[in-house]
């Protein structure tokens, strides 16, 4: 009993980097941007931080929940990150 | 305020060209159901009712979303349309222009919208991606608790280390009587741990003097004032939570509208008495629908929900099964839509029914969804508890030409 609850305790530690986010930011952004920010902005399904744009490399897996909140909010007339090229102006997401 | 809703959100389209920032998308749902012969009561005259007995109802096809989106967002602004092709005349069901006042601490958007009201109200124009088909029953567009659009918002969100709070406070047009001042505001924090999301949030609205927004005999009303009410003064007020773990969903809603009314007598005398219990007859106008006067009336609707799915992932695409439980009540409808009524409340003794469904979604792709489900709808008629069955089908998907 004792060891399962130490695991239940320990699981969620392990877990803390399974949402790990690779991005640049651009010369032009001035914004601090900490991966853990990103990482909620992102299950907001917020397409911006302030007023930087966020854009997904064509090459990037978007995880299955990230996109189904982007299509919620979407539909529901919000900014979603776009999918595009990197530039000086825009948090540019490489992977996730 | 139609046309000008539509001026600022076609001025927020051209202050930016077409390019990255500017997505055109929308989607179609096409829609089939088949009610088992569900109870109605007919042969009512001004002082009794008539009997109830069941009707056969063929199975029905429907397109109830044809969208048409634009999204436009240049710095701090942006702006937002979205147009139905579901009915014969097109509608624009939201076009809106935001700009940024001080960051997303506080923006404010101005047009037409969709106010932030519960879990829903903003994401009911998301149908592929929501577990089940028919909104909660406070979104029912036979018994809304208030106007689902509005005119002006202010709106934002703090960032903080465990979540975000999001809030916001609306006003419009909506049903004032005059010169008055609806107020509506929703607060809710959502909380972001590793595995999970947790929103918890609350919704409030206070409509001051209001009347009717359509007369006995044209249908539903826009929002919460019946269609036989000189004028009426209401609140709502309500509490949600949503939670989210990993592949599960769980929805809970509980929303009250307080009224205070007054009744208009000709109106009365106008309903179609055929469809009338005795309840009715006896507290719409003492026991003779033919001697209706005005009368000044307090009543409570009350509506709750509760939601639950859970997603699997398979090599096909994503099943998720759910289960939901709605509750309504308000003692003061009566049978028949075209009324402004509902065939559900209106139908039963005490204005109340419950809904039980089950039902699954499957996503074979991330543009589509196949949405099925069955109720069970239960109420107390002429003093015993009556069931009908409803089965229905929800194909929707989702396309983007930028």
């Amino acid at each position: 009993m004792k060891k399962i609850l130490i695991g239940l305790i320990i699981a969620p530690l392990f877990s803390l980097n399974s949402f790990a986010i690779d991005f640049e930011k651009g010369a032009n952004v001035k914004d601090d941007v900490s991966p853990r920010l990103l990482r909620n902005i992102l299950r907001k399904g917020n397409g911006m931080i302030g007023s930087t744009r966020i854009v997904i490399s064509k090459d990037a897996t978007i995880p299955g929940r990230y996109k189904k909140k982007f299509e919620e909010m979407k539909l529901s007339g919000e900014t979603v990150p776009s999918v595009g090229a990197k530039s000086d102006d825009v948090i540019f997401i490489t992977s996730f | 305020m139609k046309k000008m809703s539509l001026g600022f959100a076609l001025c927020g389209l051209l202050v930016s060209p077409v390019s990255a920032n500017t997505s055109i998308y929308g989607y179609i749902e096409g829609y089939v159901e088949k009610v088992e012969s569900s109870p109605t009561r007919t042969g009512g005259t001004s002082t009794s009712e008539g009997a109830v007995s069941r009707s056969e109802n063929a199975h029905e096809f429907q397109t109830p979303n044809v969208k048409f989106m634009v999204k436009n967002t240049s710095g701090d602004y942006s702006s937002y349309l979205n147009i139905d092709a579901s009915e014969s005349n097109v509608k624009m069901t939201n076009a809106w222009f935001e700009g940024k006042i001080a960051g997303n601490y506080l923006k404010a958007r101005i047009g037409k919208m969709y106010r932030k009201f519960g879990l829903y109200n903003e994401r009911l124009d998301a149908v592929p991606t929501y577990i089940g088909i028919e909104p909660p029953e406070l979104f029912d567009g036979d018994h809304l608790l208030l106007t689902r659009t509005t005119n002006f918002m202010l709106h934002g969100e703090k960032d903080f280390d465990s979540g975000t709070l999001f809030y916001s406070l609306a006003t419009g047009n909506d049903e004032r009587a005059g010169s008055e001042i609806p107020l509506g505001g929703d607060v809710r924090y959502t909380m972001f741990g590793d595995n999970y999301e947790w929103t918890i949030g609350s919704s409030f609205y206070l409509s001051h003097k209001a009347k009717p927004s359509q007369d006995v005999g044209s249908g539903s009303p826009d929002g919460g004032v019946l269609n036989w009410m000189n004028e009426d003064k209401y609140e709502v007020f309500g509490v949600f939570t949503e939670y989210k773990r990993k592949m599960l969903t769980l929805q809970f809603a509980y929303f009250q509208a307080d009224h205070d009314a007054i009744r208009s007598g000709s109106k009365l005398q106008d309903l179609n008495t055929a469809a009338l219990n005795d309840e009715q007859i006896q507290r719409l106008c003492n026991g003779d629908m033919s001697t209706c006067a005005d009368s000044a009336v307090n009543y409570k609707v009350k509506t709750w929900y509760i939601r639950a799915g859970y997603s699997f992932k398979t090599s096909k695409g994503e099943i998720t099964p759910y289960v939901q439980w709605d509750s309504y009540e308000n003692p003061e409808t009566v049978l028949a839509k075209s009324n402004g009524g509902d065939n559900e409340a209106g139908l039963a003794d005490d204005g109340k029914f419950n809904k039980q469904t089950v039902g699954m979604v499957y996503r074979p792709t991330d543009k589509v969804a196949i949405k099925l489900d069955a109720s069970n709808h239960s109420q107390d008629v002429d003093g015993e508890s009556l069931n009908y069955s409803e089965v229905r089908g929800s194909f929707s998907y989702v396309w983007q030409l930028l």
